[in-house]
């Protein structure tokens, strides 16, 4: 047997050896470590690409799975949380009621200085719609003494006060207001700047006939209407505005006035004590 | 040169695969598939080619998963010149041989690996390692096929 012969006879077996003497080297020799990572690195940043979609598929039925498993624990914690929303949203709508409220009574309590009279803060609790322009419930927040006919006005920033009616019937600290626009409502007025004094009578309307003017009144279209001193009603507070005049049947002149300010949007009242 | 391009092809595959599973399984659950391949040169082809790819298959291997340098260079060789005496001893086409062949590879990889790291003091085994027979038995198998499918679609077997 010729050598070239033994070794195509032996040939697995002799790279057998061949292979493990070079692992055996590989073995001894840890030179070659940091060489080996790079192309490790190098085959891993290769097949980086395809990683997203395998890990994708991979992870959905175990996500599903986990996502199935927690559904009745987030059931329950949405539900807690609702719980929790709402009280924070009733604790929100509460703050911010008493912090209006605050900002109100230091309001009137300035106002209540500069103007000399005592001013109590009421609030609109209460307005029928069938009775919109004729009467208003209102709650007092100060524990004052009420009494009827009291006049109630609005403040409209910065420095406008509106006549809007007086107290009609009270019950402790509830009081129902009759509204300046309520045909039973009677107000002695006068024309702003001018000796011109009148009625006010409502009209279920946000318009009131100004009546009872003499004939000789000098009374013009844009004069303002505003609240006369007669009787326990305090001078100068501002009503409305003439829109039209004309002659009535009874001999006299009537002027018609249009309110100066939104009387659907009452809220906040100062009931006005002398 | 048609078996020398197939056979790269196979390897660029299973260094793909190879890198994927080490990405989604942990090391003890991970299929050997260098291990599958030589069982197949080993029982499809020669002796000779056996031990080669053998010793490329662990050298890739060393490479892409940073174990000791050369430790399954040596096992995959010695697998693939063991597994190689089978080489036109057996009925490869039998699925019984080939089931068992991959049975026999895995527990010859093993056992190597473990006298290497009796000899070795820097070669560690862990038993744990046997856990992955199972994905190796089944994703192996698979891979059995589809390399008989493909070598003999090119009429290499």
């Amino acid at each position: 047997m010729t050598i070239k012969e033994f070794f195509t006879k032996n040939k697995p077996t002799i790279l057998f050896f061949l292979f493990v003497l070079l692992s055996l080297i590989f073995l001894s020799i840890q030179t070659i470590t940091e060489q080996v990572h790079s192309i490790r690195v190098f085959f891993v940043y290769f097949f980086s690409v395809s990683y997203i979609p395998v890990y994708k598929i991979v992870n959905y039925p175990f996500n599903t799975f986990n996502k199935f498993l927690q559904l009745s624990y987030m059931y329950e914690e949405n539900m807690k949380l609702k719980e929790l929303v709402k009280k924070f949203y009733m604790d929100k709508m509460y703050y911010s009621s008493l912090v209006e409220e605050q900002h109100h009574q230091q309001l009137v309590n300035e106002l209540s200085k500069n103007i000399g009279y005592k001013l109590y803060l009421a609030e609109v609790i209460f307005r029928d719609c069938k009775n919109w322009y004729n009467e208003c419930v209102v709650l007092v927040k100060s524990s004052s003494t009420l009494s009827r006919d009291m006049p109630v006005i609005v403040y409209v920033e910065p420095d406008k006060f509106y006549f809007v009616g007086r107290i009609w019937t009270i019950d402790k600290n509830i009081a129902k207001i009759l509204l300046i626009t309520n045909p039973l409502s009677m107000l002695p007025v006068k024309i702003k700047d001018k000796p011109i004094y009148g009625v006010l009578i409502g009209e279920s309307s946000v318009k009131l006939s100004m009546d009872y003017l003499l004939l000789e009144d000098d009374v013009r279209i844009g004069d303002v209407v505003v609240t006369s001193s007669i009787g326990n009603l305090p001078g100068g507070i501002e009503i409305g505005r003439v829109i039209d005049v004309e002659v009535s049947l009874t001999g006299f002149k009537k002027a018609v006035v249009k309110l100066n300010y939104n009387i659907n949007a009452l809220k906040n009242l100062i009931i006005v004590s002398f | 040169m048609k078996k020398f391009f197939i056979t790269l092809a196979v390897l660029f595959f299973i260094i793909v695969f190879d890198v994927l599973f080490s990405k989604i399984f942990p090391f003890y659950l991970r299929p050997n598939l260098w291990l599958v391949y030589v069982v197949f040169i080993s029982l499809f082809l020669t002796h000779t080619e056996a031990v080669l790819i053998g010793f490329i298959s662990g050298l890739i291997y060393d490479i892409l998963h940073l174990t000791l340098f050369g430790t399954n260079t040596l096992l995959l060789t010695a697998t693939g010149y063991l597994l190689g005496w089978l080489n036109k001893r057996v009925n490869e086409t039998l699925l019984n041989v080939q089931v068992l062949s991959i049975l026999f590879g895995f527990m010859v990889y093993n056992i190597l690996y473990f006298l290497i790291s009796l000899l070795l003091k820097t070669v560690s085994y862990n038993f744990i390692i046997l856990l992955s027979f199972f994905a190796t038995f089944i994703i192996g198998f698979l891979e059995l096929q589809v390399l008989i499918i493909l070598y003999r679609r090119y009429d290499l077997i």
